[in-house]
C-alpha cells in the first residue's frame, strides 16, 4: 500500500516509517501539512496517516481536503495526542476513518493499517 | 617579554606615520578574527558531525528497541517464546558501548528515550524502559533525585515518571509541594502516573499554587484514566490555597459531582471573586432547581464580570420564575449585560423570547440588534 505519513516529530517520523517499510508499504514522509498535501497529490496514496498539530497546514485541514477531493480512495488515519473529545468528533466529521491517541501501540497501528489494505485490496 | 624588547617595537611604530599604523593594527585585528572564525566554524562542524553521528546511532537503536520482540522468530510468538524474549538484552549497536561513557551521548540518548516513549503504549512501550534499565540509567536517576541541583532532580522524577520506574515511586511524595516550580510539576505529573486519581492526595497539603496550565494538564492525564468515585474533592474545595479550590471546582465539573453542589454553593461566598466566577460555572453543570435563585440573591453584590458569569449560568438553569429579574436587566447601562439578560431569557423559550419583545425599549437600539442576533443564533 501506498502511505503518507505526516507528523512533524522526525523521530516519530522515522519510527513509523522503519515500522510501516518493515510491513511492505511504501512510504512517502512529510514534516508539515503542506508537504503532505503535495505528496498526496502527487502519489495519490492509498492511506494517509496524520498528526493533528503540524506547521502551515494542520492535520484536521488534512483531512477536510483530502475527504474533500479523494472522498473515497484515499483513507485517513488521524494520529495524536489530542485525545479531548471535541477534536476527535471533529476529524470523524471531517471523514477520518480511524483515530489513534498517543502513546499508541505500533503493533496496534499496523494491525489497523493491514484492515484498511485488505479493504483496498478487495 | 623583555623591556627592551618592547622600546625596540615601540621604535619600530613610533618612525610610521599614524595610518599606516591603523592600518597595520586592523589588518592584524582581522587576521585574528579570520582565524578565530575558522576555528571557531571547525568547532561547530565537528560539534555537529558528532550530533549526527549520535542522532543515527541513538536512532537506529531506539528503532530497534521498539520493534524487539518483533526482530526475534514470528509466525509461532507463544507466550513463553514472548517472556524468553522479554528477558534477554537488547543487542547494542555496534560502537555504542564507548559513547556511554560520555555525558552529552547520554543525556542525548535519555532525552530521545523519554520523547519516544510518551507516544508509545504496549510492547514497544515496555521495551523502552528495558533499554533504559539495561543501560543503568535507573541508577543515575537515583544519583540526580539526591541531587542539590533543582533542574538535576525535576529531570530524575521526570524520567521516574515517564520510564515507570516503580522501584522509585515513593520516593516523588517528597516533591510534591517542592518550592521549585519545575520539580513540582514533573511531581504532580509522575504522582498521577503511578497513582491515578489516589494520586490526587497531595492536594491535601499543597501550599503552593497550582498554575492554570498544571491544572490543565492534570485534568488531561486524568481523563485519560478509567473514571472513579475518588475521594477528597470535599476537603480541597475547603482548601486555603485558592488555586486548589479552582481545581477542585473543576474535578466537580468535570466529573459531575452532584453530591458536592452545596460546597460549590459556599464556594459563592468566597474571598477570591475568580473563585466565585468557577462556581458560578461550576453551577451550569450541576442541574438544581435551586441555582438560578442563588445566582439572583448574589447578582447585585457580584463584580462585573461575575454578573456577566451569572447571566451565562442563568443561560442553562433558568426557568419562568427568573424572567422578571432578567427583564430588568435589559434596562442595563450595560450593553454585555443587556445581551446577555436577553440570551437567557430567549434560553428559557417562546415566554421569554415574548418577555423581550414586549419590553419598552425592544424597539430601540441595542435591543433591537441584540433580538436580530438572538433570532440568527436560534436559526
Amino acid at each position: 500500500m501506498k502511505i503518507v505519513i505526516a507528523e512533524d516529530d522526525e523521530l516519530m517520523l522515522k519510527t513509523l516509517e522503519f515500522r510501516l517499510k518493515r510491513d511492505g508499504h511504501e512510504i512517502f514522509l512529510a514534516r508539515d501539512g503542506k508537504a503532505a498535501l503535495d505528496l498526496i497529490d502527487q502519489y495519490m496514496p492509498d492511506l494517509v496517516i496524520t498528526d493533528i498539530m503540524m506547521p502551515y497546514s494542520t492535520g484536521l485541514e488534512i483531512v477536510g481536503s483530502v475527504k474533500q477531493k479523494y472522498p473515497d480512495k484515499i483513507k485517513v488515519i488521524v494520529l495524536s495526542g489530542m485525545g479531548q473529545e471535541s477534536v476527535i468528533l471533529e476529524a470523524f466529521r471531517l471523514g477520518a476513518d480511524d483515530y489513534i491517541t498517543k502513546p499508541f501501540s505500533p503493533n496496534e497501528l499496523s494491525v489497523r493499517i493491514r484492515r484498511f489494505a485488505d479493504s483496498v485490496k478487495s | 617579554m623583555r623591556l627592551s624588547d618592547l622600546n625596540i617595537q615601540i621604535d619600530f611604530f613610533s618612525g610610521l606615520p599614524f595610518p599606516l599604523i591603523a592600518a597595520i593594527l586592523f589588518s592584524f585585528f582581522i587576521v585574528v578574527l579570520f582565524i578565530y572564525i575558522l576555528i571557531y566554524q571547525g568547532i561547530l562542524r565537528a560539534r555537529q558531525k558528532q550530533t549526527d553521528r549520535w542522532n543515527t546511532l541513538t536512532d537506529d537503536m531506539i528503532y530497534k528497541v521498539i520493534f524487539h520482540e518483533d526482530d526475534n522468530p514470528d509466525g509461532d510468538q507463544t507466550a513463553e517464546l514472548l517472556d524468553i524474549v522479554s528477558r534477554t538484552n537488547i543487542e547494542l549497536p555496534f560502537g555504542m558501548a564507548k559513547h556511554l561513557h560520555n555525558t552529552n551521548f547520554r543525556k542525548t540518548l535519555i532525552q530521545k528515550l523519554i520523547a519516544v516513549k510518551l507516544n508509545m503504549s504496549g510492547a514497544a512501550s515496555d521495551n523502552l524502559t528495558r533499554l533504559f534499565r539495561q543501560l543503568n540509567f535507573d541508577k543515575q536517576v537515583l544519583k540526580m533525585l539526591n541531587s542539590s541541583s533543582w533542574y538535576k532532580i525535576a529531570s530524575a522524577i521526570q524520567q521516574i515518571g515517564v520510564m515507570e520506574l516503580d522501584e522509585y515511586k515513593h520516593r516523588i511524595f517528597e516533591f510534591v509541594d517542592h518550592e521549585r516550580g519545575l520539580i513540582r510539576v514533573e511531581a504532580h505529573n509522575a504522582i498521577l502516573k503511578f497513582y491515578g486519581f489516589e494520586g490526587l492526595r497531595f492536594l491535601d497539603n499543597a501550599t503552593y499554587p497550582i498554575t492554570k496550565w498544571q491544572q490543565i494538564k492534570l485534568l488531561d492525564q486524568l481523563a485519560s484514566l478509567p473514571t472513579e468515585h475518588f475521594t477528597g474533592i470535599e476537603v480541597w474545595l475547603e482548601s486555603k490555597n485558592d488555586t486548589i479550590v479552582l481545581f477542585a471546582l473543576n474535578l466537580v465539573k468535570n466529573y459531575h459531582r452532584f453530591e458536592l453542589f452545596d460546597q460549590v454553593v459556599v464556594c459563592l461566598r468566597h474571598n477570591n471573586p475568580m473563585v466565585r466566577q468557577k462556581a458560578i460555572s461550576v453551577l451550569k453543570n450541576l442541574p438544581s432547581e435551586k441555582s438560578a435563585a442563588i445566582l439572583t440573591d448574589i447578582y447585585f453584590s457580584e463584580t462585573a464580570n461575575n454578573q456577566l458569569a451569572i447571566l451565562r449560568t442563568l443561560e442553562s438553569v433558568s426557568t419562568d420564575t427568573e424572567i422578571p429579574f432578567l427583564v430588568s436587566l435589559l434596562s442595563d447601562e450595560v450593553d454585555a449585560v443587556k445581551l446577555a439578560s436577553a440570551k437567557a431569557l430567549a434560553a428559557i423559550g417562546q415566554v421569554g423570547i415574548e418577555a423581550i419583545q414586549s419590553h419598552p425599549a425592544s424597539s430601540q437600539y441595542p435591543l433591537t440588534q441584540i433580538i436580530a442576533q438572538i433570532q440568527e443564533e436560534a436559526a
